[in-house]
């Protein structure tokens, strides 16, 4: 493979085809909080929002930042059984500078003091939730993904 | 007749099928048709990314362009993006970069932009890793086979160039050929991977996955969850578009299996497009599809659809005559 990797590395040939595999799931949204020192309000914001991103592939571009910002992350301790102690150095470091650049993005965008972003998981209704009257939006489907958890690792996107 | 005299005419069979597939050659049609909807792709995917320049490739991106290229550190992928710095050269670049799109789709310096697009594409991909998606690598792809094949000899400006100053029309070609059989291909790995990547989540086994996928409201453009009370339904759905992705790559070749394994690519494909949220991946895949339909096909149905510019446009480019 390494003779071929200049060659599959240009061409963005190096990434899986997996579309909705192995399993379609819950997914991740950023919530993020702005405050000014000026004494406005503060202001939240989610990505993605449908109401603000348009048209829709520029929505996806958004949920799409928030999923594979997502996909990065391993928590800020190395849980004891980890396999590649390594691999996780490289994965924090890579999860907490985009994290940061994210952070960075909003605050010069919004001219902001001080931004704080959560990851949150919306997860699908059951059949039977939905058979009940759920809304798909329920309050109950939605939570917030601490910094220090696992979260769940090699879940791949469409 | 001796093993040996046996064994050399299988492999000179072999060899016949292998140069009979790759390089016979072919009609513009197919690749013309998609390279006009592939070109229109990527105008338009590249279109959307100036809703927001500054917030996607400016200094303060989501992603800024050092962390970019911090991340594809050790490995090869290049992005002239990286390197910009000024609202106004980002502007200029973009701008350009559309024009080159524009001009692949209409098929007006075909040959030149074609293989511009496809370097321009990829560029773009490796400068936006964490907002892309299947549509960026099926964009590639189809980049990739037009910058080999000769997608501009119909349907396009350049043929009308040749039709007004009386110069003839390239007929079959073997790049042309080559193309359309590079994009089968990846096509069928494609289709291969995402189906074995699927058989390895229970959802898809149980036949839930379906359902999973249209309860996403995030992914969710047209609400289908009132199929929630049909549990058989939603599983045959699932198993059916497993059954069809991991095997694509065998029933499409065959005359008798292609338009099954085609019908079933525009219903899973139009259906992630209508009610997935993800019309433009849907259309990309489907445009990718076209590479298994017959020149004859595409031609009569342009010159149906597009009445009295197809007259034109084949008095300009000839009808398609199979020699």
């Amino acid at each position: 493979m390494d003779f071929f990797r200049p060659y599959i590395d240009l061409a963005y040939w190096n990434h899986g085809y997996f579309f909705f595999a192995p399993n379609p799931g819950p997914s991740h949204l950023l919530k993020c909080r702005l405050y000014w020192d000026d004494g406005r309000q503060p202001m939240e914001l989610w990505f993605p929002d449908r109401q603000r991103q348009w048209p829709r592939l520029f929505y996806h571009r958004h949920f799409m930042l928030a999923e594979q910002l997502h996909m990065l992350f391993v928590p800020a301790e190395m849980p004891a059984d980890f396999p590649d102690p390594e691999g996780w150095r490289r994965q924090r470091a890579a999860y907490e500078a985009r994290r940061a650049a994210f952070i960075e993005h909003l605050r010069h965008r919004y001219g902001a003091a001080r931004v704080e972003m959560v990851r949150v998981e919306h997860r699908p209704l059951t059949p039977d939730e939905r058979m009940a009257g759920m809304a798909l939006t329920d309050p109950r489907t939605y939570r917030e993904l601490p910094e220090e958890v696992p979260g769940p690792v090699g879940e791949e996107l469409p | 007749m001796s093993l040996w005299q046996a064994a050399s005419q299988w492999l000179a069979m072999w060899g016949r099928g292998w140069n009979r597939f790759w390089f016979s050659p072919r009609l513009p049609h197919t690749l013309a048709l998609v390279r006009l909807l592939g070109g229109s792709m990527l105008f338009y995917t590249h279109l959307v990314w100036a809703r927001d320049l500054e917030g996607f490739f400016g200094p303060h991106a989501w992603i800024p362009p050092d962390l970019s290229r911090q991340q594809a550190a050790g490995s090869w992928a290049w992005s002239h993006l990286w390197f910009v710095q000024s609202t106004a050269a980002l502007w200029a670049l973009h701008v350009a970069a559309l024009l080159v799109f524009a001009a692949l789709a209409v098929g007006f310096f075909t040959s030149f932009v074609a293989p511009l697009a496809w370097l321009l594409a990829v560029s773009y991909c490796h400068r936006l890793n964490g907002a892309l998606f299947g549509l960026d690598q099926i964009n590639v792809t189809i980049a990739f086979c037009l910058a080999i094949g000769r997608s501009g000899d119909a349907y396009s400006l350049d043929c009308l160039w040749r039709k007004l100053r009386a110069q003839p029309v390239p007929e079959k070609s073997v790049w042309t050929n080559l193309a359309i059989r590079l994009l089968q291909l990846h096509l069928c790995i494609i289709y291969l991977f995402g189906g074995m990547g699927k058989l390895r989540g229970e959802t898809w086994w149980i036949g839930d996955a379906f359902w999973y996928s249209i309860a996403s409201y995030e992914y969710q453009s047209w609400d289908i969850t009132w199929l929630a009370p049909y549990p058989a339904l939603m599983s045959l759905v699932s198993h059916v578009t497993v059954f069809w992705e991991t095997y694509y790559c065998a029933l499409v070749w065959p005359r008798l299996t292609r338009p099954i394994a085609l019908a079933l690519a525009v219903l899973v494909h139009g259906g992630i497009a209508v009610f997935l949220g993800m019309p433009t991946f849907g259309m990309a895949m489907l445009i990718a599809n076209l590479a298994f339909v017959p020149e004859a096909w595409v031609s009569a149905v342009v010159a149906c659809l597009i009445g009295p510019i197809g007259r034109l446009h084949g008095r300009a480019c000839g009808p398609v005559v199979d020699r």
